[in-house]
């Protein structure tokens, strides 16, 4: 989901993280609650349409991520 | 082990080369700590710990090397006094017991052995094996340790050639276990036939692997910061 806010400059409207992240409306609004508590994103709004904005902290954790990441297959783990 | 091979010209370059070994383990084993911390898996672990115990072994290389070169184990020529001795000889056993359970240590994340009692088998018969190297006299027992030192990384090179999602980086680091089994190669003949040549091709070939592997380490992630730029 982290990787699909970055993807989209940042910030992304709802139907298209649905769409993106490819979870039902249940599974997405759990999920989005655990990162909003994480402080990974926050809920902006821009004309009046509901938007989620990944946070600096998420984009570093996001980065994080993804270094270990390759980290992991550049080692073979 | 800490025996006199090294010609007189490479004295200090040896040194240099165990200090910058000892840089990359640890830096190997910092960001697997990391890891492990981040995901929570204990294969992660088990690499760190493998490069600890790899860095504390060439700390304790790198240590009697310059104590040898500093004058602070006798004089060069002459055999050590009771105390210098005693010091290089129980280096010698840090040296062999950290090395060797280092490498079982990473042969048993990369085989992934799971059961406690099995890891720990292996764990003895590796230090076990290093110590029954370093208290017998003869050079073919230095020879067999690293003999086995270099299995274990065959072992870990066909489990790296078996890993489904390789890049760039994982080539670098196949390449750079290929310099590090060389060089144990050129290790155990160099004790067999005592050359100095060895010695000094052995310790750039070492040199090479983990130069290649800090390489490989310093370049994970730098995909990711090129797409950071496109971040608000």
């Amino acid at each position: 989901m982290l990787a699909a806010i970055r993807q989209k400059g940042g910030t992304i409207k709802r139907t298209h993280l649905l769409y993106k992240a490819n979870l039902s409306h249940d599974a997405l609004k759990r999920y989005l609650k655990e990162l909003m508590g994480a402080g990974f994103v926050e809920e902006i709004e821009v004309k009046k349409q509901r938007r989620y904005k990944l946070t600096e902290e998420g984009f570093k954790f996001l980065q994080e991520f993804q270094r270990f990441k390759e980290f992991s297959e550049t080692f073979g783990l | 082990m800490i025996e006199e091979f090294c010609p007189g010209w490479f004295a200090g370059f040896d040194v240099v080369f165990q200090a910058v070994t000892v840089y990359v383990t640890l830096a190997v084993a910092i960001m697997g700590l990391r890891i492990h911390r981040f995901f929570g898996t204990e294969r992660y672990k088990l690499h760190a710990e493998g490069f600890i115990l790899l860095a504390a072994s060439y700390t304790v290389l790198t240590i009697a090397k310059f104590a040898h070169l500093a004058g602070m184990l006798g004089v060069k020529g002459r055999p050590p006094g009771i105390g210098a001795a005693a010091i290089l000889w129980f280096g010698n056993i840090l040296l062999g017991a950290f090395f060797v359970s280092g490498l079982t240590l990473l042969t048993i994340a990369y085989l992934r052995v799971k059961d406690r009692v099995q890891r720990t088998l292996l764990l003895v018969f590796a230090i076990m094996a290093s110590l029954i190297a370093t208290f017998d006299p003869r050079p073919w027992a230095f020879s067999l340790l690293h003999t086995l030192t270099g299995t274990l990384l065959i072992f870990i090179i066909v489990r790296l050639l078996k890993n489904p999602k390789k890049n760039r980086n994982s080539y670098l680091v196949i390449i750079a276990f290929i310099s590090l089994v060389i060089g144990e190669a050129l290790t155990s003949a160099m004790h067999l036939i005592n050359s100095q040549a060895l010695y000094v091709l052995s310790n750039s070939m070492t040199l090479a692997g983990y130069v290649l592997i800090l390489v490989s380490l310093s370049t994970c992630g730098r995909h990711e910061k090129k797409q950071s730029r496109t971040h608000p």
